[in-house]
């Protein structure tokens, strides 16, 4: 097998202590990006030099050599950081974010910058200024979003793991799109420290890998406190690897009756429901549950996300870094920069954030989304109560055609639907590839659980994707 | 709830001048979109907290410690525009 | 009679005297290179986080308890959102609705006439002021809150014409604003308002209260309403005031500009206003082609806080006897006047260099009297603060203890000082070395007077008949044949007694 095909764990294995073998990995991978990503576009930033210069002498840690790509919200010392925006384009941050630190205390090897939704506003990859990354099963379809080049480069095999960030389903969509494993932590279990934000209060970075145990190898390291992140919580991290293999006899997994309704696919529904048996025949049992607040979530989500973000992108103003569009004073500056700077998609969701949060509309917008977000909170408390997981769809759709929604902002915000309420309850969840359309578009279940419960997560998508065996099916490029 | 959404003073409150062909597409998205938001005014808040943090996390403090960065060069070095030690801005005009 | 009264409130930001700022690790000294005290978090670089610094929030908790606020049990920050280029985020990190603290006062003595006295006033405290005797009265200046915020950094303008610079050393630094309620209601009571702040203040070692390295900065909102009015009329807010002077002066600019305006008729206009030191007067800020709409909402960054009742109480234990007290003690225990005492307490510098002087047994009155005129007009000239002079309060004391001997005169004292200032040396040693001690012996006292008398004949022979009007010119005459050095009580005796 071509060595860029290798899991995260396989690639462990093969490098070994060995050199050569490390140098083969990146030499296979960095032809494999030559190759394919010209057509996929999972990269923004991808520099050999870069690669080469973090060759250590000695291989150590549980990532040693073994690359790993970044979506290009993360800052890297030295490597240019844009969030596929054109008003960041010539930033170079001075500092590591705490994932990239801990990544390289792994020793792993920073190995590209992954394309994204511009300041990840969008479920498409399609409002980045590189062009959109599209879906390694089907070029004309889009990859998801909003690290939608995270999920495409583990999909076309042009990495071997990556991380993404996910605000309201931004790592989960499109790996269910592009068939791989993508997890969104706990809120406050990854540090955001190094993270360019976009909704403070809602983003995490998670893992993007090709099978459930890679994601618990990676989460093993970016996992943790971080004094640098005052909401970074102080639970220790278990070894998360130590939950596959596990059987998932006697959970209790609850089937949100909210989730099949109206506007579900019915492949995506007959995957998840599929899917369901398969719990049942491997002993857990299934109950209906309820989260009726869950229809509110996106609502929710485009007042608080967008709230944050308004004040999140105020600081692009060219004065430091980034985009200057030069002019004869400072409040044309201000303006032409921004103006250029961003684009549709960064400006609508700026705009209505800036609406919620002014004066008059304070109260009638942003407090009732954030007493809103309080219900759909208390929705998953309750269930929680009863059940060990939440499982269901990821996306209501397998992916679309690429420009299909792009015209239309609330038909793209609805493709969000099953994923922005672990956001707003700050519970962990994943998709986990469990089969394909009919055109062979992969499609993805989601689990949920409660907060700092990815153990649980990890159990049982191992015992499912050893069932059904769903990630050895790879697109033909 | 009636929300004629004034995107003439919204953007100039983000600092964003929109183009007149970019203004009209905008204005529709924002008023659609918060017409679809408007579906929380069914929901009786009255007695409902609002939650800004999801996470029960309280008091988290750094001490008094001085810990020199030391990125102040490699910041003005990639700077836009700088002036020696300082970054340099165009004419501040009154009235911001 | 005018029938208008001013309503004032002040909003003064401190700087809490801390090692790092208030959300990173970077140094908060003054006078560093431009830009040299920063990191990716005061920089606002993408993707770096606050983290609160504890000693600020001990600080302020401190300044809360002082100024008798409550301390809320929950405290939150926010982000104040508006776009400069010396405010790196684009949003400031402030406090809006869950400051630190609320609902304080400061008790303040003044002479400032004021239309409605607490009912108490100060027996007995006189001072002089323009060659009037005052009367200090108590008066209760409510303190609407306190919160914490970052600083922002500085916008220069000097020595540069095609644009500014940005220095962002500043930002980030921790700051705390103290808003009273608008219960001032003259340019004098403001003054007194702020010496009695700033006095707290130092007393709880919280802050430098340097004007001119911005570790202070006061600004003014001020109306101006007819007499017995409950309504309050349209406030003007001043800002650009470097010293509490200029508050004072520029609020008696403005409650004239503006009882003027309204007396004429106009509306007072609600603006920002400049203090132009050059002009002395208020200056409108062109109007704002941008109305001020901060968009405050809870800074996601951080995370709330709730400070538990024992640390409150370990906080409280360690605040020091605050002015008001001190002042009370100082008439008490060493008869001090009111004026006097609240003089001396007003800066704890000078009000602990007193107490060190008393230490060593001198009389109270004399330090006190000592070191209000002359010490603090020679330090003045020479700008220096008493905790840098080269006068210690054991020579200090030294030196009144000379006076209390006898061995020298207050004329030779204020000649001793300076040099004491200027050298360092004791009082003793300079009197020694100069020959400075009063004659005292009864021998050469009278050769010096038997001198005098046989060269003023006319005025001898005029005391001799009973004229004693006569009598301090011949006293003058011998004491300057002493070089001022004769006691002049033992001059008045001798002389007497020669010339019964």
């Amino acid at each position: 097998m071509e060595p860029y095909r290798l899991t995260l764990k396989q690639a462990r294995e093969f490098v070994g202590k060995d050199l050569s073998k490390r140098d083969q990995l990146l030499d296979a991978l960095v032809r494999r990006v030559n190759d394919v990503d010209p057509r996929v576009n999972a990269y923004v930033h991808f520099d050999p030099k870069h690669i080469s210069s973090q060759k250590q002498a000695e291989l150590k840690g549980p990532l040693a050599g073994i690359p790993i790509s970044i979506k290009d919200n993360m800052v890297i010392k030295g490597w240019e950081t844009t969030c596929a925006s054109n008003i960041l384009k010539g930033f170079i941050p001075p500092y590591d974010a705490t994932v990239i630190r801990k990544l390289r205390d792994a020793g792993a090897v920073i190995f590209g910058k992954c394309n994204m939704d511009e300041f990840a506003f969008g479920s498409s990859c399609e409002t980045s200024a590189f062009g959109p990354t599209r879906n390694p099963w089907n070029l004309d379809c889009v990859s998801g979003g909003s690290s939608g080049g995270s999920a495409a480069c583990v999909a076309s095999d042009t990495a071997i793991a990556a991380l993404g960030s996910d605000t309201g389903g931004s790592i989960r969509q499109p790996a269910s799109l592009c068939g791989v494993v993508g997890l969104k932590p706990t809120y406050g279990r990854v540090s955001r420290y190094g993270l360019i934000a976009f909704g403070s209060s809602l983003d995490q970075i998670g893992p993007l890998t090709k099978t459930v145990e890679d994601s618990a190898i990676l989460l093993n390291v970016i996992a943790g406190h971080d004094e640098r992140d005052s909401t970074s919580a102080e639970i220790p991290v278990p070894d998360y690897t130590a939950f596959l293999g596990k059987n998932v006899k006697g959970l209790k997994i609850g089937i949100p009756k909210e989730y099949f309704v109206k506007g579900l696919d019915s492949e995506v529904e007959k995957a998840v429901r599929a899917a369901i048996k398969v719990f049942q025949d491997l002993g857990a049992s299934i109950a209906e549950v309820s989260l009726p607040h869950m229809k509110y979530s996106v609502a929710v989500y485009y007042i608080v996300a967008v709230a944050e973000a308004s004040s999140n992108l105020g600081r692009y103003d060219g004065v430091q870094y980034g985009l200057r569009c030069e002019k004869n004073n400072l409040v044309e500056m201000y303006f032409e920069t921004r103006d250029q700077g961003f684009g549709a998609e960064a400006k609508r969701r700026i705009l209505l954030g800036t609406f919620v949060l002014s004066a008059g509309y304070y109260d009638a917008y942003y407090v009732k989304g954030l007493k809103a977000r309080t219900l759909i909170k208390q929705d998953f408390d309750r269930v929680f109560e009863k059940v060990d997981l939440i499982i269901g769809p990821v996306s209501p759709t397998p992916a679309f055609k690429i420009g299909e929604k792009l015209d239309d902002p609330l038909s793209m915000y609805l493709s969000d639907i099953y994923t922005i309420a672990a956001n707003l309850a700050g519970v962990p969840a994943m998709s986990v590839p469990c089969g394909f359309s009919l055109t062979g578009l992969p499609i993805g279940l989601q689990l949920t659980a409660k907060p700092f419960e990815e153990g649980t997560i990890f159990r049982v998508a191992s015992a499912y994707e050893a069932t059904m065996k769903w990630n050895e099916r790879k697109p033909e490029l | 709830m009636e929300s004629k959404i004034n995107i003439d003073q919204v953007a100039k409150l983000a600092r964003l001048s929109l183009k007149p062909e970019e203004k009209g597409k905008l204005s529709k998205d924002l008023e659609n979109i918060l017409a679809y938001v408007d579906l929380l005014q069914e929901l009786d808040t009255s007695k409902v907290e609002p939650t800004s943090h999801v996470l029960p996390i309280e008091n988290v403090f750094r001490k008094d410690k001085v810990i020199e960065s030391g990125v102040r060069n490699f910041v003005l070095d990639h700077a836009p525009k700088r002036d020696g030690k300082f970054f340099k801005v165009p004419k501040v005009i009154e009235g911001l | 009679m005018n029938q208008y009264e001013p309503v004032i409130g002040l909003e003064v930001h401190v700087q809490l005297k801390t090692e790092s700022k208030i959300f990173c690790a970077c140094r908060t000294a003054f006078g560093a290179e431009p830009n040299q005290n920063t990191c990716p978090v005061c920089f606002g670089l993408p993707g770096s986080l606050p983290v609160l610094n504890e000693r600020v929030l001990e600080l302020a908790i401190k300044v809360g308890l002082a100024l008798d606020c409550e301390i809320s049990p929950k405290i939150k920050f926010d982000r104040k959102n508006y776009f400069y280029p010396d405010l790196p985020k684009a949003y400031q990190i402030s406090q809006y609705d869950m400051p630190v603290s609320k609902s304080g006062y400061l008790i303040i003595r003044t002479t400032a006439p004021h239309p409605n006295p607490l009912p108490r006033q100060i027996e007995g405290g006189q001072a002089q002021g323009e060659g009037r005797v005052r009367v200090l009265q108590e008066r209760k200046i409510g303190i609407t809150r306190a919160h914490l915020e970052e600083d922002a950094g500085k916008l220069l303008h000097e020595g540069i014409t095609d644009g500014s610079w940005v220095d962002y050393n500043r930002a980030g630094v921790p700051l705390l604003e103290i808003v009273s309620e608008p219960d001032i209601r003259s340019p004098d009571e403001a003054y007194d308002y702020l010496m009695a702040l700033k006095s707290i203040l130092q007393y709880l070692d919280v802050s430098d209260c340097n004007m001119e390295e911005g570790s202070l900065r006061c600004d003014a909102n001020i109306s101006v309403r007819k007499k017995r009015d409950e309504k309050l009329g349209t406030k003007v807010e001043i800002k650009n005031l470097n010293s509490f002077r200029a508050v004072q002066k520029a609020i008696a600019f403005e409650i004239e500009r503006q009882t003027g305006a309204v007396e004429g008729g106009e509306t007072i206009r609600q603006e920002t206003r400049l203090w132009n030191e050059g002009k002395q007067e208020t200056i409108s800020m062109r109007s704002k082609e941008f109305a001020h709409d901060y968009r405050y909402f809870p800074e996601p960054d951080l995370v709330p806080f709730s400070v538990p009742a024992t640390k409150i109480e370990d906080i409280r234990k360690s605040i020091p006897e605050l002015p008001f007290s001190r002042m009370g003690r100082f008439q008490s225990e060493y008869g001090l006047s009111e004026y006097d005492a609240k003089v001396l307490i007003a800066d704890k510098k000078w009000a602990d260099f007193f107490e060190e002087c008393i230490k060593e047994k001198v009389n109270p009155k004399l330090v006190s009297n000592w070191l209000q005129t002359d010490t603090a007009g020679l330090l003045n000239e020479r700008k220096i603060e008493i905790s840098a002079a080269k006068i210690t309060a054991k020579t200090f004391a030294g030196l009144i203890k000379l006076i209390e001997k006898g061995t020298i005169s207050g004329k030779i004292a204020k000649e001793v000082l300076p040099m004491m200032l200027d050298t360092g040396n004791t009082a003793e040693a300079i009197v020694k070395e100069k020959g400075m001690e009063q004659v005292t012996d009864v021998g050469a006292l009278e050769q010096a007077i038997d001198r005098v008398i046989q060269e003023n004949p006319g005025p001898a022979g005029q005391v001799r008949e009973g004229k004693k009007q006569a009598m301090g010119f011949l006293v003058g005459k011998v004491m300057q044949l002493t070089g001022g050095k004769a006691n002049p009580k033992m001059v008045n005796e001798l002389l007497a007694k020669k010339l019964s």
